[in-house]
């Protein structure tokens, strides 16, 4: 079958019923989608096929064929996608495990809604993160999306975004709202 | 260009896999990752051209600062905040830092340089501070001194800022590139002429900087140790008795015989059993089709219910009981006071759940024996390692990556590695990755204890509290992997969220007539810290 990974080719003479997060780490060496529970529960191994956020532990790989698969591997060259550069910004990975499939699921929500608000985050993130990076991911989605003030919480590790009356504020801001 | 990826190994033979045309084990042309780039010198001590200026610093021609750390990274911070201690007292460019982990079989080369390795209990910068400090300090005194040497001036007469060091006098600078190598050749300072700075005027360590680690965390290229990658690797999927005090009784190979790239079954030890293939999956996948009949044993009939019921008798009984704060009367006070009010509490067994699954890959040879893992205590990894392996110790290496949560699982409880170990034992010489499922995960960890404490408290007519009586009945820690702990039956470890001040103080009040006691039931699950 033929399956096209960050936009290389390949064609892939492994079982059908493979799950495409096996294909990818033991075949094709992208190790950056991770596995974590197997039943697509806990998002670690978030890939886009055709655009859209899939879980890749529970697809067949013969389901990718033919279809555009993208990793967190080749989301950008250069980690300059706006998401892993507010990413970046806000430290927001803690041991990480869970941030790949985290980041893919952010930047397939952003293509779809541009301008998501806590309650668009909140139903569209639903990736588990053990060490509770929650806030950080929900600030940097708004960092990445330009909605870091006004329309949701940011919380900056250090100095307070200009313009704005500082973290806490920003925090009760988005409490309120 | 399209590549190819295909697998033509079947039917390898029972401990050897044939490495087929187009395939390499189950790593088809993948590229190998191995992070540890850590240099061999460092073990040789001083030699020609080393830049090492002491144990906890190099310092690399181009003023690159390598910082080494001992401990383990899970998400916590402590390599970064390890990082800007060291930075302080060295006065280098934090720009420049950069973080090596250090190994347990260098550790021990070196006389445990670098201490302890054991990484929990939020203990990881609190419990090296002073000596780390004390390391980039010694280190800048080094180079200060190496400076002052070249110039021919008094090093009093030198400061240092951001890795550059000023002669006022004479308007030189320099670097620390520029000089380690000749501060790598002085004896270090006496211990004792170290003065550490006064935290007031610390400009990089307590200060939220940037953590070091994240940026391999938002492209992929972060290598946990459940992604590693060698030559000849093989990979190994693992199921122990569902039960625990049951064993394993037979498994029928020839369901899975012939199945695609699986080497065998190994019989791990007595309770467990593992299928090993060429890529992890398929391992996984023919040890879902393996038939396996366990001998549940004694324990067969536990349920939650009998364990419920079995710590709800501790909270009443009179039996096994200690008390360990006893101040006043509490049950008096209670009885005679104004308004009573009781409560029943619980808490289950609760699994660390790791979002990276334990895993451990080992490669076993006539003479060496190692261990990739995600460890909290690689010392402790390593030495578990050299047990089930039976290698001395001076034979053994442990590579510990950053890990994918820890929570207190992966630390003194090495039962991956010792897992690992046993199925690397039937394949000599090849790197074997072993990594558990979820469902593993969740049904074979050592969890964190369950209990009920039941509390009564006496109010007077103003609603003041006038005696509060605690009792825990629960599993302890220390019965299951400590049991020297336990003196005369009294576990006091398990009362010490009620301890009082000083200390790990959890009661921030003074209670009049208070009483904290321990009913220790145990169960026959495994449980940790």
């Amino acid at each position: 079958m033929r399956l096209n990974v960050n936009g290389q080719a390949y064609e892939a003479d492994v079982e059908p019923e493979m799950p495409l997060l096996w294909a990818l780490r033991e075949f094709i060496g992208l190790t950056g989608t991770k596995y974590g529970c197997g039943i697509a529960q806990c998002g670690a191994c978030t890939v886009h096929l055709d655009g859209e956020p899939v879980r890749s532990c529970s697809l067949p790989v013969s389901a990718a064929a033919g279809k555009r698969v993208v990793t967190i591997e080749g989301l950008s060259r250069d980690s300059s996608h706006p998401v892993q550069k507010a990413w970046l910004e806000l430290d927001v990975p803690q041991c990480g495990y869970c941030q790949s499939g985290q980041i893919m699921a952010a930047a397939a929500l952003l293509a779809k809604n541009p301008q998501p608000t806590d309650k668009d985050i909140d139903a569209a993130m639903t990736n588990i993160c053990r060490c509770g990076t929650y806030q950080r991911i929900r600030a940097a989605i708004h960092m990445a999306a330009g909605t870091a003030t006004g329309r949701g919480s940011v919380i900056h590790m250090g100095a307070a975004p200009a313009g704005s009356d500082g973290p806490v504020a920003a925090v009760n801001t988005a409490a309120k709202a | 260009m399209k590549k190819t990826i295909s697998d033509n190994t079947t039917n390898p033979s029972r401990r050897k896999f044939i490495v087929g045309s187009a395939a390499a084990g189950g790593g088809l042309a993948l590229g190998f990752n191995l992070p540890f780039g850590f240099e061999s010198a460092t073990a040789q001590g001083v030699a020609a051209g080393n830049t090492e200026v002491n144990a906890w610093v190099v310092v690399k021609p181009d003023d690159t600062c390598v910082i080494r750390i001992a401990r383990a990274e899970m998400g916590q911070g402590t390599h970064t905040g390890l990082a800007q201690l060291v930075c302080e007292e060295l006065e280098c460019d934090w720009k420049k830092v950069e973080i090596q982990p250090i190994t347990p079989g260098q550790n021990l080369a070196r006389k445990r340089v670098w201490r302890d390795m054991a990484t929990g209990g939020s203990s990881g910068i609190r419990g090296s501070n002073d000596y780390v400090r004390q390391g980039g300090a010694a280190a800048r005194m080094m180079l200060l001194q190496a400076a002052a040497n070249q110039w021919n001036v008094p090093v009093g007469e030198l400061t240092v800022a951001n890795g550059i060091i000023t002669h006022a006098a004479s308007g030189r600078s320099t670097s620390y590139g520029k000089v380690s190598a000749a501060a790598a050749r002085l004896t270090p300072p006496d211990a004792k002429s170290i003065k550490l700075k006064d935290p007031r005027q610390w400009k990089v360590a307590g200060k939220p900087m940037k953590r070091l680690d994240t940026a391999p965390k938002v492209n992929g290229s972060h290598v946990y140790s459940i992604d590693l990658k060698l030559p000849d690797m093989l990979h190994a999927a693992i199921k122990a008795c569902p039960v625990y005090g049951g064993k394993l009784k037979s498994y029928d190979e020839s369901k899975i015989a012939g199945r695609l790239g699986v080497g065998g079954v190994v019989q791990v030890n007595d309770v467990t059993v593992a299928v090993v293939a060429n890529t992890w999956w398929r391992a996984k996948a023919a040890l879902d089709a393996l038939p396996i009949v366990w001998d549940e044993g004694p324990n067969a009939k536990q349920s939650s219910a009998t364990i419920a019921a079995h710590l709800r008798e501790g909270l009443t009984s009179a039996s096994n009981v200690f008390a360990d704060i006893n101040d006043g009367n509490a049950p008096q006070a209670i009885a005679a006071a104004a308004k009573k009010v009781e409560a029943v509490y619980s808490t289950p067994f609760l699994s660390h759940a790791c979002m990276e699954p334990m895993n451990c890959t080992v490669r076993l040879t006539a003479d060496k024996a190692e261990v990739w893992m995600p460890s909290q205590n690689a010392e402790a990894s390593m030495a578990a390692l050299s047990t089930a392996s039976g290698m001395p110790l001076a034979q053994c290496e442990a590579y510990n990556h950053g890990l994918g949560g820890g929570f207190g699982r992966r630390g003194g409880t090495q039962d991956f590695v010792r897992q690992g170990v046993a199925i690397a034992q039937h394949y000599p010489g090849r790197p074997v990755k072993m990594v558990w499922t979820r469902e593993e995960d969740q049904a074979h960890d050592f969890y964190r204890p369950i209990s009920q404490c039941k509390l009564s408290a006496g109010l007077d007519p103003g609603g003041n509290l006038v005696g509060l009586h605690i009792r825990v009945s629960g599993q302890s820690i220390n019965a299951w992997l400590a049991p020297h702990n336990i003196k005369d039956g009294k576990d006091v470890r398990q009362l010490q969220g009620f301890w009082k001040a000083p200390g790990d103080a959890q009661i921030g009040y003074t209670v009049p007539n208070l009483m904290t006691e321990y009913a220790m039931r145990n169960t026959h699950v495994p449980v940790g810290p």
